[in-house]
């Protein structure tokens, strides 16, 4: 019974509010046309159908008390120092920081790809061939060995060590050289080839890794093609980074900005 | 308006807006480059499985109630990222990076109270009526050292039942966790990347009566769409991990998916995990073996509190069993009981295969017929296993921790444990045919899986009767037409087994010192036995067997003031193909691979060196690291 008087009420009050607009004073609550609309529209959307007077009614009356307690506490101050309530209004803060952001042309995404291939280019493609040699050696008579196995005087399976790498490998990714490798194997490859192909058959090294010194030949390394936005995949990509570095800077030009118009104490 | 909101639904309150920000990062650049497991990417698949895959079943993010307590903030994304070989920073700031990514990872928090913690610590305090939760909160607030402390209360509180009733309250529990777990699967299908990187689905259930540890590792084959319609299992009112198999066959057949669950830690169990009986003390049964061999075909034997494969008191002559014990053999978990040796033998896992052998015969079923894997239980967010690169149990003890190998731990410092005891391990390797979720996971089901303490050494098993020297040079197609691989099971010959086994070293750790052979059997009077063969080693022109079958130790070539070694020692890649000397074509018997590595430094050594202290005579300072693979079964009957 009580509810029902606070409702009706509350019903009157809607409808004076109305014919007296909010002049932002905190002690006058207006509910808008607007608000109707968009308790109504969550109605349809909860029960998939219009709501009845009583029902809107109700809801009405439920937002009405909600702003009435709401209000109540700010004007108590009960929002003060609650990590929750700044937790939340920061991030409300922040979303209008991201909100600026508009989003990106193709321009801007070619521009922005232009700026970053490298980061885009795919991994090169490995391909070569390797042995492990089975004796220690020095380095003249490992340098003797690799002119004998070039003239083939000397077979490639007599001086190498039994052992479960693979000896030839094609189109592998660097990771996975360096997987069965290691990394130092990969880094000696690289040293050893300075960026161009070696594709005439002839040994060379020496490569060290954990396993021992590798001789290898035909080392190639295939750059993948360019990175494009035909690529959907990649567009997709490339736009996400994009507007994650513009939130990112949007973020700390607002801040630069913001702490310009504030001042900051630190009591230390 | 007129309910007041009960302290639970404000937590799910505030986690649906933890949730909100977790889809914000939906669209910045950690997204990776393939969406979910269902776009069907072209995966090479080979027709054996080839490859070895590498990965940690038993990571703990922030969700995990006691991470989050011990202060981990690094979430799931972290975790997966970290795991893929990204760089993240770690809860204490530093920037953290594997040497090499892995291919799978399993997030295990605990389904207990999954993200009551952080809830708790978000929560505002004005609606924290507990008592108890009150405290805490507080104390999370207050500093470092109260958070470990509620940490520590918590994990006690759970082993003696004590919680408070906050959370225990299935109901709202359940809501709140219904809402974590499915952002949390949305997460994992999200990093899923077919081909590239595994993100599984699972949970922790940590049930530990009186201190005693009966953990699981819940791992999932499924995406959300299925994992989605459950919630983590809890042990709090499911002790028993009879309960756990029900829930799991339960969740098998309402969703057609497909679950399984690893023990862990049996080293803390106080003799529980692997005993004779029932956890109610009735006799093991047939449906009973039939249950748990079916839902825990893999046991997590090394991990950073300690190893469970072997102990010298159950294996006397085995000097390389005691790997792993300092610390975690003489009281349980929470150090609430001692743990008497007689108990030891339901601890470990070498002794718990003979058992099975033993229960087979009464019951016709062997229920601990397991595979062997390691990972690393890390509460860090951080799969790190490298002695050099080792980031701790939790946050408490991250890398830059200066002296925390010297750190009592508050967990049984009155019984000796302390930060040094921690193991920089393990992994779980898996011999799959492509990095799926599918084939991973069916990879541990078959038990073709093996466990390392940290390095990546390749381990290949294969067992049969007609293999010749000369396989060696096609093993794996040899392996997979003539025999079974590791996991497997060999019909009853009159002809010996034949062990084709071959080791590689990991190219970034240490050369091998020898591979070894773990036989045991049953006898015709149904008494069990062990016999550990050394089969391959290095330096074989110095070294020879002893007239007891002995080999002598490898040269310890470790520079402490260094920290490194000398992998001449060793050697790069050892193969044999070993027929069993001593075969009894009636025994029933299992038979796995150790492998070992030439000996090298502990995580605090290198600790040491880079903030420059002494480390006390008593800590650990070189190892043998090495590699336990699933067990292959001959079948007499």
């Amino acid at each position: 019974m009580v509810h029902f008087l606070l409702v009706a009420l509350l019903i009157g009050a809607y409808f004076n509010f109305i014919a007296e607009p909010d002049d932002g004073d905190p002690r006058v609550i207006v509910i808008s046309e607007e608000n109707v609309t968009q308790i109504v529209s969550h109605w349809q959307s909860r029960w998939r159908r219009l709501p009845t007077e009583a029902e809107l009614e109700n809801e009405i009356a439920n937002l009405v008390q909600q702003e009435l307690l709401f209000r109540e506490g700010v004007s108590l101050g009960l929002d003060n120092d609650d990590s929750f309530v700044k937790n939340r209004v920061i991030q409300k803060t922040r979303y209008l920081v991201d909100a600026s952001i508009e989003d990106p042309s193709d321009q801007q995404l070619e521009q922005w790809l232009e700026s970053r291939v490298s980061e885009y280019q795919g991994e090169p493609a490995y391909s070569f061939e390797q042995i492990l040699l089975r004796d220690q050696m020095s380095e003249a008579e490992t340098q003797a060995l690799i002119r004998e196995l070039n003239q083939g005087s000397v077979d490639a399976d007599s001086v190498l060590k039994q052992i479960s790498l693979d000896r030839r490998i094609i189109g592998a990714s660097k990771s996975d050289v360096q997987r069965q490798f290691g990394e130092r194997f990969v880094d000696g490859l690289l040293n050893l080839i300075d960026e161009n192909s070696i594709d005439d058959g002839q040994w060379t090294g020496v490569v060290k890794s954990s396993f021992g010194v590798h001789l290898v030949r035909n080392v190639n390394l295939e750059t993948p093609k360019n990175p494009s936005l035909q690529d959907s995949e990649l567009k997709r990509r490339i736009r996400n980074d994009w507007i994650a570095d513009a939130k990112k800077r949007a973020l700390e030009s607002k801040l630069i900005e913001l702490s310009g118009q504030y001042e900051i104490q630190i009591e230390k | 308006m007129k309910r007041a909101l009960s302290f639970l639904s404000f937590l799910s309150f505030v986690l649906l807006l933890v949730g909100c920000s977790d889809q914000s990062k939906e669209t910045v650049s950690q997204k990776p480059s393939v969406e979910g497991s269902d776009s069907s990417p072209i995966v090479e698949k080979t027709e054996f499985p080839t490859k070895v895959f590498w990965g940690d079943t038993h990571l703990h993010t922030s969700n995990s109630v006691d991470a989050f307590g011990f202060g981990n903030r690094l979430d799931a994304e972290s975790a997966l990222r970290f795991a893929r070989g990204e760089e993240v920073t770690s809860t204490r700031g530093i920037k953290a990076k594997l040497s090499r990514p892995l291919d799978f990872l399993v997030i295990s928090d605990h389904s207990d109270g999954l993200g009551a913690t952080r809830a708790l610590y978000e929560a505002p305090r004005l609606l924290v009526r507990d008592e108890t939760l009150r405290r805490w909160w507080d104390m999370m607030h207050e500093s470092e050292e109260g958070s470990l402390r509620v940490t520590a209360e918590l994990i006690d509180g759970a082993a003696k039942r004590t919680l408070p009733q906050a959370l225990l309250d299935e109901d709202s529990q359940s809501k709140r966790i219904g809402k974590l777990w499915k952002a949390h699967n949305k997460i994992l299908d999200r990093y899923n990347d077919p081909g590239k990187f595994t993100a599984f689905s699972g949970f922790e259930y940590t049930p530990m009566p009186q201190g005693n540890n009966l953990h699981r590792v819940v791992m999932f084959r499924d995406s959300a769409e299925k994992t989605n319609k459950i919630i983590p299992f809890p042990s709090i009112s499911n002790p028993d991990p009879e309960q756990l198999w029900a829930w799991m066959k339960d969740y098998e057949e309402t969703t057609g998916g497909r679950v399984l669950a690893m023990p862990h830690n049996s080293n803390v169990s106080n003799g529980l995990m692997f005993a004779m009986t029932r956890l109610d003390g009735s006799p093991i049964d047939a449906a009973y073996a039939k249950t748990r061999a079916k839902y825990e075909p893999v046991v997590e034997v090394t991990q950073i509190k300690g190893d469970s494969e072997s102990h010298p008191f159950l294996s006397p002559n085995d000097e390389f069993s005691n790997f792993g014990n300092a610390g975690w053999d003489t009281c349980n978990l929470s150090c609430t009981e001692d743990m008497p040796p007689e108990n030891h033998a339901g601890s470990y896992a070498r002794e718990a295969l003979k058992r099975g052998l033993a229960l087979e015969r009464q019951t016709g079923i062997n229920p601990y017929a397991f595979g062997l894997i390691g990972s690393t239980d890390s509460h860090t967010s951080l799969a790190t296993s490298d002695e050099d690169n080792f980031y701790g149990k939790h946050t408490g003890n991250e890398i830059n921790v200066e002296k925390r190998a010297l750190v009592p731990q508050n967990l049984g410092t009155r019984e000796g444990r302390f930060g040094w005891h921690y193991l920089s391990s393990g992994y779980a390797a898996a011999w799959a045919e492509e990095n799926t979720r599918e084939a991973i996971f069916d990879a541990f089901q078959r038990r073709e899986v093996y466990a390392t303490t940290g390095p990546r050494m390749t381990v290949r098993l294969f067992a049969g009767y007609e293999f010749s020297a000369m396989d060696m040079a096609n093993m794996v197609q040899a392996g997979y037409a003539k025999g079974v691989p590791m996991g497997g099971e060999l019909a009853k010959s009159d002809a010996a087994p034949q062990l084709m086994i071959r080791a590689t070293m990991d190219p970034e750790s240490a050369a091998l010192d020898r591979v070894q052979v773990v036989k045991g059997w049953i006898d015709a009077e149904g008494k069990t036995h062990e016999k550990v063969f050394d089969v391959a080693w290095s330096g074989t022109d110095e070294r020879q067997l002893d007239d007891n079958g002995k080999l002598p130790a490898v040269e310890n070539s470790v520079d402490l003031s260094k920290g490194t070694w000398d992998n001449s020692v060793g050697e790069a890649e050892l193969s044999v193909v070993w027929t069993d000397p001593e075969f009894n074509r009636g025994d029933n018997s299992f038979y796995y691979v150790r492998v070992l590595e030439i000996p090298t430094p502990t995580w605090p050594v290198y600790d040491a060196l880079k903030y420059g202290f002494e480390l006390p005579e008593d800590v650990l300072k070189v190892q043998q690291e090495r590699a336990y693979t699933s067990p292959i079964w001959y079948k007499a009957n």
